[in-house]
C-alpha cells in the first residue's frame, strides 16, 4: 500500500513538474498550544511556466492519517476562502483552484490552515498524580510540497518553556515558548517533497479530552420551541494515571493532578434557556451558567476530575425560541442551525451524530449540510400526542473540530393547520373520558330489575314535575295580585274579567296536572302523594282566598263597601294568603325528603 | 327564582358532589405532600432497597416479563449469584411496568425512572380512596372523610412513601387496605363474589409485599373473635372458607412464597381456623338436629379425640422438619429480644430496633389520641365488622411497638379509628350549635334546662378539634419536609453563609465506578451499598441488602475487620478488585462504616470461620469503642480503620483541632501514619465520603504484597 502511495505522489509531482510553481516564500507555524496539533503555513507561489488556474498541496505524509480539518485561504484579499478538491485517494491531496489565472512570473499568496488530531503522543505514556505531562511531537523540518521552496521559516509554538528535547537541525533558536527553524542555509532551496523528521518532547498540561461520541439531538416544535439535547462520551487522552489517586495530594497540593480535568466550559446560544446537565444516574450538580449578552457559558464540572485514561459520559440540553432559527415562506419551512456546535475549546468529536426531530406532517425534507456528511436512512420518533410519529433526519460523521461549527439548512413542507392535531387531540380524549363516564353513570347495565331503585327514580321524576308546576301556580298567585291592582288603578272592568280569566285558567291546568301526577306517584310512594295531596289543599283555599280579594276589590270599585271597609278586610286576605304561600313552599321543600 | 345552580341539585347530589371534592382534595394533598423530595432535589430515587427495584422494573420493562421471571443476576453475590424471579415479590416492578408499558402504547413517553419516582405518591393518593371506602364501610361516610384526609398526610405513612422512595411498601398498604375492604363487604354480604375479589386483591397484596403475612393472620383471627363472641354465622363461613382457599391457591402462584402458605408455621393459624370453621358447621348443624344430651356426649368425645389427633400431627410434622421452623424476623415480632441476641444480621437493620414512645408521637400525633375515641365508639356499637377493625388495631399495635418498620402498619388502622372518633365527637357537638339546633316558631332556640351552656360547651369542642385537626395537619407537613424527604443519595447542609451546600459523593464514586473500572470488576464493600452499587456502578458486588447468606456476608465482615495480610487472603479468594468504604469523619455524615462498624465485627464473628474475631478485642479495656489513641490496638491495624483513615492524619478538618481529627467521633484518631501494603487507593471523593481502594495484584513472583 504505501509503495503504491509513494508512487502516486511521485506521479503527481511528475504531472505537476511542467506547471512549474515554485514556493518563494514559506512562512509555517506549528501550534503545539493544546492537545490538537494547528500548522499555519502561508506561501507566496511564484509561476515560473505557462498560466495556471489551479495548484496542488499535499498534506505531510508524516500525519496526513491524523488530519481533521484544512482550508486554504487567500493571504492577501481579507482571508477568502478557495474552493479545495480532494483528488488523494484517502483526501491527502488536494487541488486548490486560484481565483484568477497566475501568468508567467506572477505570484500568489496563500495561507493553508491544517488541524491534526491524536498528532501528540504522551511520553512517559503513564505518569503519576505529581508529575506533569510530557508531549512528543513528530513532525517534518521542511515543508512537505510538490514544488520547490526558496526559503523556508517555521516556528513552533509550545504551551511553556519546559522542554525536554527537540531536534537541533539547522541550529533552531529558542526564546520563551517558541522553537524558531529558519535562516540558515539548511531551508534555502528546498527540493520537492523533502522530509526531515523533526522531534519535540515539551511538558504539556493543557487538557487532553476528546469527545469519543457526541449526539446532538435537536426537536423541533412549530409552538415555539426547539429542544436540543446533546449526549456526550468524554475521555482524556493524555498520559495515563499511574498509581494512585491521593484525594489529600489533589487538595492539598498546588501542583498535583496538573494535567487532569477539573471543568471546561461550553457556549451555549444566547437564547438558550431551561439549562439542564444529567447523566445516567441523575442531575449534575456541579456546574455554573454565566448568562452574557452574546452567549451563554456553561461551565461543565464532571463529577469526578478526569486524569489519563479516565472517562465521563454526560447529557446536557436547552430549549431555543424557535423564531430564530426557523424560516417560514408559506408551508415552506427552513431550519438553519448549527450542525455541531461548541461543547469545549480546541474540541475534537471522533464521532458525531445529528437527529433532526420535525414535527408529526413534515414533507419533502430537504437537508443541505456545510460539508459532505453521511445521511442515514430515516426514523420516526413517537411521543406526546402522536399518532403516525415525526420523523428524523439522522446524519453522522466522523473527526469533527472547531473549525467545523457552521450552519446547516434543513427545508420541508409542513400544514399550519396541523399544528391543530394536538389539542384537537386532548379535547377529543376528554370528550371520550366524560362520554364514557355520562353512559356508565346514566345508564343503568344491571340485569336483574330493581323495583325499589326504579320506583325511586320514577318519584325522583315526578316530584321535578310537581316543582315546577308548582312554580307555575306560584306565577299565578303573583299574576292575580297584579292584576288587582292593575284593576284597582284603571278600574277597567272588561280587562279585569278578561284578565281573571285568563290567569284562572291556566292555574286550573296546572293544578290538573299536578293532580294527575299525584294517581301516577301513588302507586310509588304514597307519603309524596299525600305531600301532594296536602300542597293542593293548600292551592284551593289560596284560590279561594284569591278568588274573594277579587271580588272584594270589584265591589270597592262598584262603590258596595267603603274604602275602610275594603282596607280592614283585604289586610286580613292579605296575611292569609302570605301564611298559605309560605307553607306551600315548605311543603314543596320538603317533597323530596 | 333567585336559588343558585348549586342549590337546585337534589341533597343528594349536593352530597355527592361534596364527598367527590373532598376526596379529590385529599387525593391531591396526598400526591403533593409527597413531592418534597423532587422539588427540593430531583427526580431521584432514594436510599438502598428502591434502587435494586428501580433495576429490576428496568430490567422489566426492557426485556419483558418472561426474560424478568427468569433472571439469574450474576452481579450480585459474586460469586453466587441470585435468582432474581424467584426471590422477590414481583407486585412492585409489575405494576410499574404495566403503567410504563400502558403510557408508551398511548405514546406518552415518560422515563421509567419517573414511574419509578411517583408511582408511591400516585398509590398513597389511591390508599386515600381505599381508606375512605374502608371506613365508610365499617362507620359512615363522613368517618370517611375524615380517615381519607388523616391517610392522605400521616407522616407515619408518608415516611414509606414519598416521591422516589420506590418500595414495596409504597403499594403494599394500598393492597392491605383493599383487601379489608373487600372482607368487610364480603363479611357483610356473605356473597362469594366479594369474598373471591377479596382474594384477588389479596393475591395482588401477596405479590408484592412480605406483610401479607399479617393480612393472613388479622383475618382468621377476626373469624376466631367472631366464633368466641358468638358472632359467627354463614356470613361469615362463606366470606372465610372463600377467601382463605382461593386466596392460599392464588398466593401460591408467586414463585417466591411457593408451598410456604401450606408449610410454614406462620400461616398454620390461617388454616387451623379454617378447619376449626367446618367444625363449627358441623356442630351447629348437629345441634340443630340432635337432642342436647346426646349433643353433649357426641362433644366430649370428639373434643378429646381432635384435640390429641391435632396436637400429635402438628408436633409430628414440626418434628420431621414439614412444617419450616419461624424465621427469625418473626421470632422477633413476638419477642423483641430474640433478634438481638441470636441472628446479628436481624438487629443490625434499625428499622428492624422497637420503637420508641417520641416515634410513635412524631408519626402519629394527634391520632395517638384519638384511637382510643375511635375503639371507644366501635366498642359501643359493637357489630361484626367493627370487631375486625379493633382487633387489626390492638395486633398492629403490638407489631409497632416490637419494630419500627411496622409502623407502617399501624398507622392507616390509627387514621381510621381517628377518622371515626373524631367523625363521633364532631357530630355529637355541632348537633348542639345554635346555628344548626331545631328553631322554634318565634325564631329562637329552645333551651333545655338539663343542658345548660349548650352552645358554648358545643363550640368549645368544636374549635378544639379544629385546632387539633391544623395542628395535626402542620405538624405532618413539617415532619415531611424535614424528616422524610431526604433522598439519603444526595445530602445537603447549611453552609457558613445560610446557602445551601450539596454533598453528592455516594454518586460521584458509583459512577466513577461505572466507567474508569473494568466491567467485570468485583466490588467489596459492607452490604448495605450493595444494591447501590449494583443499580448505578453496574459492576458486580459480593454482598447486597438481600441479606440471604449470612456466612458470605460474614466473610466480607471478617476482611473488613481482620488486619491487612488476613483481609487479602480473604480478598483473594473472594477476587475482589475493588474495595469501597463510607467514611464521615471529615464531613460529620455519622452513618458511615466506622459507626457500622461492630456490626461488621458481629457478623464476622458470627461464624466458624470468624472464629478468631471477638467483638471485646475491639475495644478498650474499659469497654469503650474508640478511635483515638487509648482506641483498642486490634481496631487501629484492621482494614476498615486504615481504609478510611489512610492519610487522613495529615488533614486538618476543625480550627483549634490537631490534623486527624475526626467529626463524627469527636476524637483525634489514634493510628496517623501508616500505608497500605495490598491496597491503592484509586479513589476518594470531594468530601472523603466514599473511599474507593484496588486490590493489588499478586507481585511479580506470586508472593502476597506483605
Amino acid at each position: 500500500m504505501r509503495v503504491i502511495n509513494i508512487l502516486s505522489i511521485g506521479f503527481v509531482y511528475f504531472v505537476l513538474a511542467s506547471a512549474e510553481l515554485i514556493n518563494e516564500d514559506v512562512n509555517r507555524v506549528i501550534d503545539l498550544r493544546s492537545h490538537l496539533v494547528k500548522v499555519t503555513t502561508t506561501v507566496t507561489l511564484r509561476n515560473r511556466g505557462g498560466p495556471v488556474s489551479e495548484f496542488k498541496f499535499i498534506v505531510d505524509p508524516t500525519h496526513n492519517k491524523q488530519l481533521a480539518h484544512i482550508s486554504f485561504t487567500q493571504a492577501d484579499d481579507e482571508g477568502k476562502v478557495l474552493k479545495k478538491v480532494s483528488s488523494g485517494s484517502d483526501d491527502k491531496l488536494f487541488t486548490v483552484s486560484l481565483p484568477s489565472k497566475l501568468e508567467n512570473d506572477g505570484t500568489f499568496r496563500f495561507t493553508a490552515e491544517e488541524v491534526y488530531a491524536n498528532a501528540l503522543s504522551p511520553f512517559p505514556k503513564e505518569i503519576t498524580q505529581s508529575q506533569n505531562q510530557l508531549m512528543v511531537y513528530r513532525g517534518n523540518h521542511f515543508y512537505y510540497s510538490p514544488y520547490k521552496s526558496d526559503s523556508q521559516s517555521t516556528a513552533v509554538e509550545l504551551p511553556s518553556k519546559t522542554v525536554e528535547s527537540f531536534t537541533k537541525f539547522g541550529n533552531p533558536e529558542k526564546e520563551e515558548t517558541t522553537i524558531k527553524y529558519e535562516g540558515t542555509k539548511d531551508f534555502d532551496n528546498v527540493p520537492p517533497n523533502s522530509q526531515n523528521s523533526m522531534k519535540i518532547h515539551f511538558e504539556n498540561n493543557n487538557p487532553f479530552l476528546t469527545v469519543s461520541q457526541l449526539t446532538r439531538v435537536v426537536e423541533v416544535s412549530h409552538w415555539g420551541n426547539i429542544a436540543v439535547e446533546e449526549s456526550i462520551d468524554v475521555r482524556h487522552t493524555g498520559a495515563k494515571l499511574k498509581g494512585s489517586f491521593s484525594r489529600y495530594d489533589y487538595q492539598r497540593m498546588p501542583n498535583s493532578g496538573a494535567a487532569s480535568v477539573k471543568s471546561f466550559k461550553t457556549i451555549l446560544p444566547a437564547a438558550a434557556s431551561d439549562v439542564y446537565y444529567r447523566d445516567e444516574i441523575g442531575n449534575i450538580s456541579t456546574s455554573n451558567l454565566l448568562k452574557t449578552d452574546d452567549s451563554v457559558e456553561f461551565e461543565i464540572r464532571p463529577r469526578y476530575p478526569l486524569f489519563g485514561g479516565w472517562k465521563t459520559f454526560y447529557y446536557f440540553g436547552y430549549n431555543l425560541p424557535s423564531y430564530v432559527h426557523i424560516f417560514i415562506r408559506g408551508d415552506l419551512h427552513a431550519l438553519k442551525m448549527r450542525f455541531v456546535d461548541h461543547v469545549m475549546d480546541d474540541q475534537m468529536i471522533e464521532d458525531f451524530t445529528l437527529k433532526i426531530i420535525l414535527p408529526e406532517g413534515a414533507k419533502n425534507i430537504k437537508l443541505d449540510t456545510p460539508y459532505p456528511a453521511e445521511r442515514l436512512p430515516d426514523q420516526l420518533h413517537h411521543t406526546y400526542l402522536d399518532t403516525v410519529g415525526r420523523p428524523v433526519i439522522i446524519v453522522r460523521k466522523s473527526n469533527l473540530v472547531e473549525q467545523h461549527i457552521e450552519d446547516f439548512v434543513l427545508s420541508y413542507n409542513f400544514n399550519r393547520m396541523l399544528l391543530l392535531q394536538e389539542p384537537l387531540l386532548i379535547s377529543a380524549a376528554f370528550f371520550l373520558l366524560f362520554f364514557t363516564v355520562l353512559i356508565i353513570v346514566r345508564l343503568d347495565f344491571s340485569i336483574a330489575y330493581d323495583q325499589a331503585s326504579e320506583a325511586k327514580m320514577r318519584v325522583q321524576g315526578v316530584i321535578e314535575q310537581v316543582q315546577a308546576l308548582q312554580a307555575r301556580r306560584e306565577k299565578c298567585y303573583e299574576a292575580y295580585e297584579a292584576a288587582v291592582s292593575k284593576y284597582k288603578a284603571s278600574k277597567d272592568h272588561t280587562t279585569f274579567v278578561n284578565t281573571r280569566k285568563s290567569i284562572e285558567k291556566d292555574h286550573k291546568e296546572a293544578t290538573n296536572n299536578i293532580q294527575q301526577l299525584v294517581m301516577k306517584v301513588r302507586e310509588d310512594a304514597i307519603d309524596t302523594a299525600d305531600k301532594v295531596g296536602n300542597l293542593n289543599h293548600i292551592d284551593g283555599t289560596l284560590r279561594d282566598k284569591y278568588s274573594s280579594m277579587m271580588q272584594l276589590a270589584e265591589k270597592l270599585i262598584s262603590k258596595k263597601v267603603s274604602r275602610d271597609q275594603y282596607v280592614d278586610q283585604s289586610g286580613k286576605l292579605n296575611k292569609s294568603i302570605d301564611d298559605l304561600k309560605e307553607k306551600a313552599s315548605e311543603t314543596v321543600d320538603n317533597l323530596l325528603v | 327564582m333567585g336559588r343558585m345552580a348549586f342549590l337546585k341539585m337534589s341533597a343528594d347530589k349536593q352530597d355527592t358532589l361534596l364527598k367527590m371534592l373532598v376526596l379529590a382534595v385529599c387525593c391531591i394533598l396526598s400526591f403533593s405532600v409527597r413531592l418534597f423530595s423532587v422539588l427540593r432535589f430531583e427526580s431521584v430515587i432514594h436510599e438502598f432497597d428502591p434502587y435494586f427495584n428501580y433495576r429490576t422494573t428496568r430490567y422489566l420493562a426492557e426485556k419483558g416479563f418472561y426474560d424478568f421471571h427468569n433472571w439469574f443476576d450474576d452481579t450480585a453475590w459474586y460469586p453466587l449469584g441470585r435468582i432474581i424471579g424467584g426471590t422477590i415479590y414481583p407486585g412492585l416492578m409489575v405494576t410499574a411496568a404495566a403503567f410504563y408499558n400502558v403510557l408508551h402504547y398511548f405514546n406518552i413517553t415518560i422515563d421509567i425512572r419517573n414511574m419509578c419516582v411517583f408511582l408511591a405518591p400516585m398509590f398513597s393518593s389511591f390508599t386515600t380512596i381505599v381508606t375512605y371506602h374502608l371506613t365508610k364501610q365499617l362507620s359512615n361516610s363522613g368517618a370517611g372523610l375524615v380517615a381519607a384526609a388523616f391517610m392522605s398526610v400521616v407522616p407515619g405513612y408518608i415516611s414509606r412513601s414519598v416521591a422516589g422512595s420506590y418500595d414495596n411498601e409504597g403499594i403494599a398498604i394500598f393492597c392491605m387496605l383493599f383487601t379489608y375492604t373487600l372482607w368487610i363487604k364480603s363479611v357483610k354480604t356473605g356473597s362469594v363474589f366479594w369474598a373471591v375479589l377479596c382474594s384477588v386483591a389479596y393475591f395482588y397484596m401477596v405479590s408484592s409485599w412480605g406483610g401479607y403475612v399479617f393480612l393472613i393472620n388479622l383475618i382468621p383471627i377476626h373469624v376466631l373473635a367472631c366464633i368466641v363472641t358468638g358472632r359467627y354465622s354463614h356470613k361469615i363461613y362463606v366470606a372465610y372458607t372463600t377467601v382463605y382457599s382461593v386466596g392460599t391457591i392464588l398466593s401460591m402462584q408467586i414463585s417466591f412464597v411457593g408451598f410456604q402458605p401450606v408449610q410454614t408455621s406462620e400461616h398454620m393459624g390461617a388454616l387451623g381456623v379454617f378447619g376449626l370453621c367446618q367444625i363449627v358447621s358441623f356442630i351447629n348443624f348437629l345441634c340443630a338436629r340432635l337432642s342436647s344430651a346426646h349433643f353433649a356426649i357426641l362433644w366430649q368425645t370428639m373434643l378429646y379425640i381432635v384435640g390429641t389427633i391435632f396436637i400429635g400431627a402438628v408436633g409430628f410434622l414440626t418434628l420431621s422438619g414439614k412444617i419450616a421452623p419461624w424465621t427469625g424476623r418473626f421470632y422477633s415480632l413476638l419477642d423483641p429480644s430474640y433478634a438481638k441476641n441470636n441472628i446479628p444480621i436481624i438487629a443490625s437493620v434499625s428499622e428492624h430496633q422497637p420503637t420508641t414512645w417520641s416515634s410513635f408521637y412524631f408519626d402519629l400525633q394527634m391520632l395517638v389520641f384519638m384511637f382510643p375515641v375511635g375503639l371507644y365508639v366501635c366498642f359501643k356499637n359493637l357489630k361484626d365488622y367493627n370487631l375486625f377493625i379493633i382487633l387489626y388495631g390492638v395486633t398492629s399495635m403490638y407489631f409497632a411497638a416490637v419494630m419500627v418498620r411496622l409502623m407502617l402498619v399501624l398507622a392507616p388502622v390509627m387514621c381510621i379509628l381517628a377518622g371515626i372518633g373524631v367523625n363521633h365527637v364532631l357530630t355529637t357537638y355541632m348537633k348542639n350549635l345554635d346555628s344548626v339546633a331545631q328553631k322554634d316558631k318565634k325564631g329562637r332556640t329552645k333551651s333545655d334546662n338539663s343542658y345548660p351552656m349548650r352552645n358554648e360547651v358545643a363550640t368549645g369542642v368544636v374549635v378544639m378539634m379544629t385546632i387539633f385537626l391544623s395542628l395535626f395537619a402542620s405538624h405532618s407537613v413539617w415532619v415531611t419536609s424535614e424528616a422524610y424527604s431526604s433522598p439519603s443519595i444526595v445530602l445537603s447542609a447549611r453552609g457558613g453563609d445560610g446557602g445551601r451546600i450539596i454533598f453528592d459523593d455516594f454518586r460521584e464514586a458509583y459512577y466513577w465506578l461505572r466507567h474508569n473500572t473494568p466491567e467485570n470488576s468485583k466490588v467489596m464493600s459492607w452490604w448495605d451499598y450493595g444494591y447501590q452499587i449494583t443499580a448505578m456502578a453496574n459492576r458486580t458486588i459480593l454482598v447486597d441488602n438481600n441479606t440471604w447468606n449470612n456466612t458470605h456476608i460474614s466473610r466480607v465482615g471478617q476482611a473488613m475487620a481482620s488486619t491487612e495480610d488476613k483481609a487479602y487472603e480473604i480478598m483473594r479468594e473472594l477476587d475482589v478488585d475493588y474495595v469501597l468504604v463510607i467514611f464521615g469523619g471529615l464531613t460529620g455524615y455519622s452513618s458511615d462504616d466506622i459507626n457500622k462498624f461492630l456490626w461488621m465485627v458481629r457478623i464476622g464473628g458470627s461464624t466458624d470461620r470468624g472464629a478468631h474475631i471477638k467483638e471485646s478485642d475491639y475495644y478498650t479495656p474499659s469497654g469503650e469503642f474508640r478511635v483515638d489513641s487509648e482506641g483498642s490496638q486490634v481496631l487501629q491495624n484492621c482494614m476498615m480503620y486504615k481504609m478510611c483513615y489512610y492519610r487522613f492524619g495529615q488533614v486538618y478538618t476543625e480550627q483549634n483541632k490537631p490534623t486527624g481529627y475526626d467529626r463524627v467521633r469527636n476524637a483525634e484518631i489514634g493510628n496517623k501514619d501508616f500505608e497500605l501494603d495490598v491496597l491503592d487507593e484509586a479513589y476518594t471523593t470531594e468530601h472523603w465520603i466514599v473511599r474507593i481502594y484496588k486490590v493489588k495484584d499478586l507481585d511479580n513472583r506470586g508472593n502476597p504484597r506483605t
